[in-house]
């Protein structure tokens, strides 16, 4: 949010109206366990498991921000929200906002009251420092409805009996065809529209104090980038002939079925994964997901994700899934995200030689040096930029795994593994070694 | 009617400010208050940007004394060669000694020479030379490459967003700005590398060929970029037409 510049009093008014026009949620509180007393250390090993900083910032002991931008800084949250509302949100945040990204982690009783807790005592000593607040009078709200109405805090905002104003700022469309003589430029600001542009949104009301744009915090470099678009919406870009126009492509409405679509709907899969062209890219693609993996393996890692690429900061977290839920997606994904490309279960293990294997094994760690980027042995191997394959016997298919060798963009789009034309018995006898790793050294008692 | 005083206003302040502007801009006279030694380099010398942009890192200098700390209120300026710029250009040093700019790279690709000076308590100049590397499109694309394929290898330093897998490796990866190694390369071995593995040129097979993933122009952007970044600068061998 931008700073609107309030004054103290008229921050109060629209507080007192947004207060006023707040209704009840018909949701049961969850079941909570208040924790021990000095349970910090554990909530905040929970926040660290939930991997909640994938999306939330928080600010460390030096005053940098650490953390993702996908959710709301949480540096202060205990001094923003109400404990009830809190443990309400984390049980479910679906029941509160129906198009969140937040995931609907099954968290337990004892876990609510943990990272509630955890949450909760992330606050600022100097909160409400300067601030009295007594009961809103009716004459307050009614400022504040005013208020909110003039500065339009519905076009981004959606408030309870305030209707989304229309064409509340000025329209862009041909911005960038803007006439200079139609421009009241002052002081300091070159007579070109560039410039005008820049220092329009540098600081609004350096045109005049009834300007009602807020100020924005973007570094000269956005500045420009915002300039750069805004120059280009002219006249004549708008009569530009239709073949000539390269359309954006079209948000995918992709929307998985059956009770795994449900699923997938409420652990919002979508929000970091990307499926049939819809979703997010923090975590890979699962469109094919189904041809590469094998479902004991993937049912153990829906419960509880292990660590693949050691080298990522953001990870997958544990949501707690029953086995039911678990097995139930499990079972949708390796049987509709499969690739046409080939058919998974076309290469059985049982089918290599010992010989293969060991072929597999000489061209692993001499001809293509695969432990720069990955681990089979992590008693010799140590390269982490790919995914670990100490137990890729486990995880992966042996078609999966060959097809991928041959190419790997392909299969994974972006991929940074380069395409080194593996020849076909290369790739296979590769495989071979891959699908013998079932154990770590620890269990086969090396 | 009212129009008119609008825009009126802000040409009368315009004409004002032109007047004022007759003798030409007065630079504020910076007096130091202390005078260093010796003036060494904190950080930022040896970036890569693109042509006519700014640095991602700001340029620090720092004013010592003899025993070597950091002098605070001493006076240093700074030159940029051609059309690069250093903002501010002058000023004094702050408390630890440093003194902080932002540079700017002029518009042809090339070693941009920033000369940083202060002055001892004998009104004696110190300097110090710093370059900075402008990368024309190819290059440019070469250092997008680098970061996508190479840095995790080839680069020793961590970020937050990407750990280096350099000690990982029983062979060490050569540092693109390695100018001992590849000065000493020619360009076809260096793209025979990239897209064949290093195991086509007697190196260590832990770089793999890219060949299947890069198109041609995208190995010759590597090597552009290999060439731009090298420490000591690379000099193409061809006809020497005078002593240098």
């Amino acid at each position: 949010m931008p700073n609107f510049g309030f004054s103290d009093d008229e921050a109060r008014d629209i507080s007192a109206f947004l207060i006023a026009q707040s209704t009840k949620l018909n949701v049961p509180p969850p079941a909570v366990t208040q924790p021990a007393a000095d349970s910090s250390g554990e909530g905040s090993s929970l926040y660290g498991e939930s991997f909640c900083a994938s999306c939330h910032a928080m600010q460390n002991a030096a005053g940098m921000l650490v953390g993702g931008n996908v959710g709301p800084e949480l540096t202060r949250v205990g001094s923003k929200v109400k404990p009830e509302w809190l443990v309400s949100w984390l049980s479910n945040p679906g029941n509160w906002s129906p198009n969140t990204v937040m995931p609907h982690y099954r968290f337990d009783a004892k876990q609510l009251g943990l990272l509630a807790r955890y949450l909760g005592s992330q606050t600022d000593s100097g909160f409400l420092a300067h601030v009295s607040l007594s009961p809103a009078t009716q004459e307050q709200i009614d400022h504040g409805r005013r208020l909110v109405n003039e500065r339009g805090c519905a076009s981004c905002h959606v408030i309870n009996g305030i209707k989304k104003p229309d064409n509340f700022a000025p329209d862009l469309t041909d911005v960038g065809s803007r006439s200079l003589a139609k421009i009241v430029f002052v002081p300091g600001v070159e007579h070109d529209l560039p410039s005008y542009l820049a220092a329009k949104i540098r600081i609004p009301h350096q045109f005049g104090s009834a300007m009602k744009m807020p100020q924005f915090t973007l570094t000269t470099t956005q500045i420009d980038a915002l300039v750069n678009a805004l120059l280009a919406q002219t006249e004549r870009a708008e009569g530009l002939p239709a073949n000539l126009r390269v359309p954006g492509t079209a948000p995918s409405d992709y929307e998985p079925a059956g009770p795994a679509g449900q699923l997938i709907a409420d652990l919002r899969c979508f929000s970091c994964h990307s499926i049939n062209g819809r979703g997010g890219d923090m975590a890979p693609d699962l469109s094919i997901e189904g041809s590469a993996v094998q479902r004991p393996w993937l049912v153990s890692f829906l419960k509880a994700p292990n660590t693949l690429r050691p080298a990522l900061i953001r990870r997958m977290p544990r949501f707690n899934l029953s086995d039911k839920d678990a097995q139930t997606l499990a079972d949708y994904i390796l049987t509709v995200y499969q690739t046409p490309a080939f058919d998974a279960a076309s290469l059985p293990a049982s089918s290599f030689t010992q010989a293969q294997r060991d072929h597999g094994k000489q061209l692993f760690y001499s001809k293509y040096a695969c432990q720069s980027c990955h681990i089979v042995d992590p008693n010799t191997d140590k390269g982490y930029i790919g995914p670990t394959l100490t137990k890729a016997g486990l995880r992966l298919n042996a078609a999966w795994i060959v097809n991928y060798l041959k190419d790997p963009e392909k299969l994974r789009p972006g991929t940074i593994e380069p395409n080194q034309h593996i020849p076909d018995e290369d790739a296979r006898d590769l495989a071979a070694f891959l699908m013998a790793q079932t154990k770590t050294p620890k269990e086969n008692g090396k | 009617m009212k129009r008119a005083v609008e825009i009126g206003l802000p040409v009368l302040g315009m004409l004002l400010g032109l007047a004022g502007c007759q003798k030409g801009p007065v630079a504020p006279v910076l007096h130091p208050k202390a005078n260093g030694a010796a003036l060494v380099e904190s950080s930022g010398g040896r970036q890569a940007g693109f042509v006519g942009s700014p640095l991602d890192q700001p340029v620090v200098v720092q004013v010592n004394d003899a025993q070597g700390n950091g002098v605070a209120g001493a006076l240093v300026s700074l030159t940029a060669a051609g059309d690069a710029t250093v903002t501010p250009a002058t000023g004094l040093t702050a408390d630890d000694g440093t003194f902080t700019v932002n540079c700017q790279l002029g518009g042809v690709s090339g070693r941009y020479r920033i000369v940083a000076t202060t002055w001892d308590k004998q009104g004696k100049a110190i300097t110090l030379n710093l370059d900075e590397i402008a990368l024309g499109y190819q290059q440019n694309l070469g250092r997008q490459l680098n970061e996508k394929y190479c840095s995790r290898c080839h680069n020793q330093e961590s970020t937050v967003e990407r750990v280096s897998n350099y000690d990982n490796l029983a062979t060490k990866p050569h540092s693109f700005n390695d100018g001992n190694f590849y000065n000493t390369v020619n360009d076809a071995d260096i793209a025979a590398i990239i897209t064949y593995g290093g195991a086509a040129r007697h190196q260590s097979a832990e770089m793999p060929s890219y060949g299947g993933t890069l198109s041609k122009s995208d190995v010759d952007a590597l090597v552009s970029y290999v060439r731009a970044v090298s420490d000591p600068p690379y000099h193409e061998k061809g006809m020497t037409y005078a002593r240098q």
